[in-house]
């Protein structure tokens, strides 16, 4: 008997163990089932742009009437383009930004501003990376960066008003900040607004911060044609004279009127002069008995680089190293910040004009910040090599001026 | 009973057929087929013995004590999952950058088939036919999105990191006994119908550099799909010795096969949408010339796609394999398998385009966003090693238990979601059969699969020719599966 209940036990024993299993494995089997069955949610696509990014746009300037009609047809429609920080909405409501108006030099058109890819040491600058980088590094607080098309037939604009080459100040002042401020989510106002440039850029932001002080609250430039006149031992602009005659080969009346801007950009010296020229002396009259009367300009020198001085006064009038004599343009520059980057080599000399206009400076008891860039082993500092490289100190320069409101947004819409 | 039993095995042929031609899986070579086979951690070289030995080991067939018939569906759950980080330079160029994305979850069902016939003592030659899936992959993602600076009324399809690979597998095979039944050897020839149905956006250089050479410019996206299938014919052999009643000793050969597929192909290039330059290039004076309307266009924000054929060559990898299995007692048996596939022959897609139509005005520089495509895969060979074990409970009961490591072959250089092997994988499984008579059986095994999490931080051109031959990002997947067989003996 007790054997028999033994057996029985084992049964009963083996039966419960059995049903255990038998539920063990329904368990497993639930539970994988339920998880490879259930269904994951994707998240939602992003609102706003994953990082910062170059858009171009075209404005269309006003009241160009005076200008003729092919003229006109040139400068109307100009691309604007527009660097947008990480977190920009399309929205017409939204964050709202400080703005930084980049102007392109004489040969350069704003996309040398943001067009990277070129070789190593000498490359175009790549605006977008950079003011990227060091708005997540925290370095810089987000902004709008604005670079205008500026560049003409002759090259590039000085950002002056001109017959020839457009009314580039009027533009600026006028239009395009305007319509900057109407695209885009930028703070409109002095205290949100800046301006930079390099080269002919560069002179365009000093020119219209000295005429325009309630436009910008700094002002910066790398290696600008600042001071035509030179010093004395430095020459200023006419020490380029024989650089042009030299480049084109020039060597007698013939051929100097010869001259027209056929193979222009091969020719640095040819643009710069001719950009110079159209916009501080155009001549108004197209002589067509020349290739160079055409392009209806007026070189200050002859074709042995003998100053004209008719010509000449037209450039002096507008070089903003002799404006430092006029105590209105020094009290306009004196209540802004002021940044100048210069280089070790600038085949212009601009780098030797954008010292010499801060030693005026100085002399005027106007403060500024300045650097001195160098180049790299084996390479040089040369303006444009290392432009990537110096915008960086300009952004870094600017943000510590340019008012902001992102606390007042962040308060608002946090119900603070 | 047995009559009707009788008249379901052409049915059945039919339906998984056509299953067959629809099935999806996760992880390229499918871990296994045979519902006790898989229980037992695929470690079935040395056994072999009911239907599923033509995949393992075609020898192990001349020990099918009866003829058989086996009807089998499987559920699978792959469950990929990708956080993009595809940047260059830092920047992204339009995938989901940060956001763990998920794999449409579906849970496929799926069915094999195969009839065999015993050896007879007059004649000892088994021989049958099986109809089952050896390699399959499925991964649908959304893993792009076209960012602002393109048409905002336009959008990629969802479905644009999809890759649906299948290969179904028609397989006969025999099998003959010598030596008093302790040597066995077996050959298959298994006919090879693959299936491929890839969506992938690759991204091309912007052609108009010279117009605009910034972000998010650099690149157009192109929408590539293929959707094509083809044959092979292969072959495989066995060989399984039994020293003692006990020890069973078996291996295995599959060869590579080649499937050339062809079908039809759709490439769809979404261009970027930019007012301004619209504008810039709109000229009234000029607005007919056509380099100004070729950027016009090219910046207008549209898409256009081209239609065409394709053929590629597969080259699915040969596979060595080696089992031992031992019997520890009347009702226990244990088992292992080493399995060395030649993953490295699975040579790169090159995908050959012809008669190519598109459906929009063609301008000259548009030509060189269409191209034949190089799927470079430059995977190592790797190994399997694989336990199972068999426990007889009772007359009616039967568990099972396997465990199988499982070596992913691709190298970061060349990983993306087109095959999410993310990394090794250990394959862990659990099974049973009931019998319900001496003709009827059930068989049922559950698979979870884990894969190893991957991390690629660089993303690279390899074969140079202009497209990014991996993606930037974290992977991780795992796969569910369950199996449920029907065996009838007679």
């Amino acid at each position: 008997m007790g054997a028999e209940l033994q057996v029985l036990a084992e049964v009963l024993k083996m039966k419960k163990l059995f049903t255990a299993g038998c539920w063990l494995l329904l368990t497993v089997i639930i539970t994988v089932l339920a998880t490879g069955c259930s269904q994951r949610e994707n998240p939602a696509m992003p609102e706003t742009y994953p990082e910062g990014m170059v858009l171009v746009a075209t404005h269309h300037y006003p009241n160009l009437e005076f200008l003729e009609d092919e003229t006109r047809a040139a400068f109307s429609s100009r691309r604007v383009s527009a660097y947008v920080p990480r977190g920009y909405k399309l929205d017409v409501v939204g964050q709202r930004y400080p703005v930084l108006y980049l102007l392109p030099g004489y040969d350069g058109e704003p996309s040398f501003y943001y067009s990277h890819g070129n070789e190593n040491y000498y490359q175009a600058a790549s605006i977008a990376k950079v003011a990227d980088r060091l708005i997540a590094t925290g370095e810089i607080k987000p902004l709008i960066i604005i670079m205008p098309d500026a560049s003409t037939p002759f090259g590039g604009s000085f950002y002056c008003n001109s017959t020839l080459e457009g009314p580039w100040e009027n533009m600026m002042i006028d239009s395009l900040i305007a319509y900057i401020d109407r695209t885009y989510l930028t703070i409109a106002g002095k205290d949100s607004r800046a301006i930079s440039g390099h080269s002919s850029g560069g002179y365009g932001a000093i020119r219209l911060a000295m005429k325009y002080p309630d436009m910008f609250n700094s002002v910066s430039c790398i290696d600008a044609p600042l001071a035509f006149t030179g010093n004395g031992a430095f020459g200023g602009i006419t020490e380029l004279f024989d650089d042009y005659l030299n480049e084109s080969g020039i060597t007698d009346i013939p051929s100097f009127y010869d001259a027209d801007t056929l193979g222009f950009r091969a020719q640095p010296y040819k643009m710069l002069m001719y950009s110079m020229a159209g916009s501080f002396s155009p001549s108004g009259v197209m002589d067509p008995s020349t290739a160079f009367g055409k392009l209806r300009i007026d070189l200050p020198f002859d074709y042995e680089g003998n100053l004209i001085s008719t010509t000449w006064d037209k450039w002096l009038a507008e070089d903003l190293y002799s404006w430092l004599d006029n105590s209105t343009y020094v009290d306009n520059l004196s209540g802004q910040h002021i940044y100048f980057e210069t280089s070790d080599h600038d085949m212009n000399l601009f780098n030797e004009q954008t010292l010499l206009f801060q030693e005026k400076l100085t002399a005027n008891g106007i403060s500024f910040t300045s650097a001195q860039f160098e180049g790299y082993t084996g390479y040089e500092a040369r303006s444009r090599s290392f432009l990537n490289d110096r915008i960086e100190f300009l952004l870094k320069f600017h943000n510590q001026y340019l008012e902001d409101r992102f606390e007042e947004w962040e308060n608002r819409h946090s119900g603070n | 009973m047995t009559r009707r039993l009788r008249s379901i095995p052409l049915l059945a042929v039919l339906i998984v057929t056509l299953c067959g031609t629809t099935v999806m899986a996760g992880g390229w070579q499918y871990s296994g087929v045979g519902a006790r086979a898989k229980a037992m951690g695929s470690a079935y070289r040395a056994l072999a013995d009911d239907w599923s030995g033509v995949y393992y080991n075609p020898a192990g067939l001349a020990f099918l004590d009866a003829n058989l018939w086996n009807l089998t569906a499987e559920t699978l759950s792959p469950r990929p999952e990708v956080k993009p980080d595809f940047t260059i330079d830092g920047y992204g160029l339009g995938y989901l950058d940060g956001q763990t994305r998920y794999s449409k979850d579906e849970t496929m069902l799926f069915g094999e088939m195969a009839l065999f016939a015993k050896p007879l003592e007059a004649f000892p030659v088994a021989f049958g036919m099986a109809v089952y899936q050896s390699f399959d992959h499925n991964a649908d993602m959304n893993l792009f999105y076209l960012r602002p600076a393109y048409n905002d009324q336009l959008q990629v399809p969802e479905r644009n990191h999809n890759s649906n690979l299948d290969v179904i597998n028609f397989h006969p095979a025999v099998a003959m006994k010598f030596m008093d039944d302790r040597l066995a050897v077996g050959f298959g020839v298994p006919i090879y119908r693959g299936d491929v149905f890839i969506d992938q956006i690759r991204l091309v250089e912007n052609p108009y550099s010279y117009i605009l050479n910034s972000r998010p410019y650099e690149n157009f996206p192109k929408l590539f799909s293929i959707d094509g299938y083809g044959y092979g014919v292969g072959f495989n052999a066995g060989i399984q010795y039994r020293p003692s009643d006990r020890f069973r000793i078996g291996a295995s050969y599959t060869s590579g096969v080649t499937i050339k597929i062809d079908g039809d192909s759709r490439e769809t290039v979404f261009l970027p949408y930019n007012q301004g330059i619209v504008n810039l290039y709109n000229d009234p004076q000029t607005i007919n010339d056509p380099a100004q309307r070729e950027i016009r266009e090219t910046y207008s924000g549209g898409a256009f796609h081209a239609d065409s054929e394709f053929d590629l060559d597969m080259k699915l990898p040969s596979e060595f394999g080696f089992g031992i299995a031992y019997q520890v007692s009347d009702k226990v048996i244990l088992a292992s398998d080493l399995v060395f596939t030649r993953w490295s022959e699975f040579e790169d897609f090159q995908v050959k385009i012809s008669d190519r139509q598109i459906n929009s005005g063609l301008y000259a520089t548009w030509c060189s966003l269409f191209s034949d495509l190089e799927i470079p895969f430059g995977w190592e060979d790797k190994i399997k090693l694989s336990f199972g074990a068999e426990g007889i409970l009772s007359e009616r009961w039967t568990l099972r238990g396997g465990y199988m490591f499982d070596q992913s072959p691709i190298p970061d250089e060349v990983f993306s979601p087109l095959f999410m092997d993310t990394g090794n994988k250990h394959h862990l499984s659990a099974g049973a059969r009931f019998n319900l008579d001496e003709s009827i059986s059930f068989d049922a095994a559950l698979e979870a699969i884990f894969f190893g999490e991957r991390t690629i931080d660089e993303v690279v051109d390899i074969n140079g020719d202009g497209y990014y031959d991996n993606f930037g990002g974290t992977f991780k997947n795992k796969t569910f599966s369950s199996t449920w067989a029907l065996n009838y003996r007679f």
